[in-house]
């Protein structure tokens, strides 16, 4: 397998310091195409600030980002999206006053109009909110609002798209329809996960990724993570 | 979607058979044909607020732009109305281009001061300049100067007609607006200016878009009002002339097409009547607005799209 043709996005030494606090510290991460990786870490490990950072939310302090063979590193957030990355928001981000067909129509650029009709229809029919296509999306539960962020990552069509903690507050059987969810995008783009859900991560994640203080401790497949001393001690402090 | 079009088209019908059937008297003609022009600077206020959710204290300074762009070609130069109006909305535009580009290096509390402190510069600048301007007490564009296509826009009919086709010009925009994929982008950035800028929208470039727009239009309703009324003021460049708007588009229900016009109504009849009552009629106009902010916190229209028609732009 040629793994320089599978990459879609690594880093080069990605730093980032607030005020003398190192978040994210020398990272090189690399993902490949239509993979499901699971990005974890104890709270405050720099997660939700390394995904930022691939987005271009954050201006890095340092290193570099490389995005489908190109250096994305000074490119501004709406042109980094327009490449082919989607981010759906930790806590749920919606256009509350606008319809659930609208917020997903925001989505979708530089489509005719039936063909974009078309992809609404097929996004929501995939996570189950085809019935609710007219209601105001501030009216939605909170998981439908969840689902809604996500059918409108979808409908962006990206490469990568970055999920940060998409299980947050889902019943159990929203997180098993969610899990399927995943698994059917990742043969079309590649995910990557920021997850506390540990039964999620271990369930779909090809590979973990695990940041402590900002740097990567650990990486590789689920079996690899669990019996790795430096992600049970990060976890569980010097009990272990 | 039909039903809002329709909606809307009958508004002005309304408003022209008002005229045409001979129902209004003299008085009512005068306010409406005021109210109709204050209205359309309502619309670009609103284009702003209600649409893309930017609060700016300072949109005198675009209203005045454009009064004295034309107002002064015609004083000092001679300019025919075409003349001056192309004017006043190429400086209109230049203006909300230079401000917006400032203005929108801030967000929040900041962006209502910054946009405050512009159109305080530009009505001390208007004082200072009192050579040119006439300062505080104004100039008066004289009758003969306010002819176009041979029709004398001093006339109560023709003047009616004129600011009703002023006002049908940019309530149109703004329904066209309201419709558009652009629009919907508006009403994005103020729903959610991150959500937004994270589905790869330009969220600057938009907001600065809206700022030319609707520095545009009421530096539009700014001309057309110095030629149709004949006089020209530091009083339309004062922090009142920024308020107005705000409170007519939060009346009428931001971010609606005809809000601005209905809340430049209530506005404009609540103080006529008020003061007729007493001098302290800011009083009752204080309460009134109280009730209204209480029972339809969304303003008039916007209640009633909210609860009952959500077809309505």
């Amino acid at each position: 397998m040629d793994i320089l043709n599978d990459e879609l996005l690594y880093t080069e030494n990605l730093s980032k310091n607030f005020q003398g606090i190192t978040a994210v510290d020398k990272v090189n991460f690399k993902i490949n195409k239509n993979e499901i990786r699971a990005l974890i870490g104890p709270n405050g490990a720099g997660k939700t600030t390394f995904v930022s950072l691939l987005c271009g939310r954050i201006r890095a302090s340092k290193g570099k980002v490389f995005f489908n063979g190109s250096d994305i590193s000074n490119l501004p957030v709406y042109k980094r999206i327009s490449s082919g990355i989607g981010y759906t928001f930790q806590i749920t981000a919606i256009f509350s006053n606008l319809t659930v067909y609208e917020n997903v129509a925001l989505s979708i650029k530089n489509r005719r109009d039936k063909e974009k009709r078309s992809i609404i229809f097929e996004v929501l029919n995939k996570v189950g909110l085809l019935d609710r296509v007219s209601q105001r999306s501030g009216d939605l539960s909170y998981g439908h609002q969840r689902l809604l962020e996500l059918a409108m990552g979808m409908a962006q069509r990206p490469k990568l798209l970055i999920l940060d903690e998409p299980t947050q507050g889902l019943s159990d059987l929203e997180i098993e329809n969610f899990k399927k969810l995943i698994k059917d995008f990742s043969k079309t783009m590649t995910v990557l996960l920021i997850e506390h859900n540990m039964d999620v991560v271990m369930s779909i994640a090809d590979k973990i990724t695990v940041l402590h203080f900002g740097k990567i401790i650990s990486e590789g497949d689920k079996h690899s993570i669990q019996s790795d001393p430096l992600v049970q001690k990060a976890y569980l402090g010097d009990q272990c | 979607m039909r039903k809002d079009i329709i909606l809307h088209l009958s508004a002005l019908l309304f408003l022209f058979l008002l005229e045409i059937l001979g129902i209004f008297s003299e008085y009512h003609q005068g306010n409406f044909a005021r109210i109709l022009v204050l209205a359309a600077y309502g619309v670009g206020y609103n284009i702003l607020f209600g649409y893309t959710g930017l609060l700016s204290l300072g949109h005198a300074l675009f209203f005045s732009a454009g009064l004295y762009a034309s107002g002064l070609s015609i004083y000092h130069l001679d300019y025919n109305i075409e003349q001056s109006l192309f004017l006043a909305i190429c400086i209109s535009a230049l203006i909300s281009l230079i401000i917006g580009f400032l203005a929108l290096r801030t967000i929040g509390v900041s962006f209502m001061i910054v946009t405050l402190m512009f159109s305080q510069i530009a009505y001390l600048s208007i004082l200072y300049f009192g050579s040119i301007t006439r300062g505080d007490e104004g100039f008066v564009i004289q009758q003969s100067s306010r002819v176009f296509l041979s029709m004398d826009l001093s006339n109560p009919k023709i003047r009616y007609y004129s600011a009703l086709l002023i006002f049908s010009l940019c309530m149109l925009i703004n329904l066209w607006i309201a419709k558009s994929p652009f629009g919907r982008v508006l009403v994005a950035i103020r729903e959610n200016s991150d959500r937004a800028l994270m589905l790869g929208y330009n969220v600057k470039l938009y907001k600065l878009f809206s700022i030319i727009i609707s520095g545009t239009i009421s530096g539009l309703a700014g001309a057309c009002y110095g030629i149709l009324f004949g006089y020209v003021g530091a009083s339309f460049a004062a922090v009142s002339y920024s308020i107005f708007p705000l409170l007519w588009v939060l009346i009428g229900g931001a971010g609606t097409v005809l809000g601005p016009l209905i809340g430049a109504i209530f506005m404009f009849y609540l103080i006529d009547y008020a003061s007729d009552i007493t001098d302290a009629y800011m009083i009752i106009v204080g309460v009134a607005l109280l009730f209204v902010t209480l029972f339809a916190r969304r303003g008039i229209i916007g209640e009633l799209r909210f609860r009952y028609y959500k077809w309505i732009s």
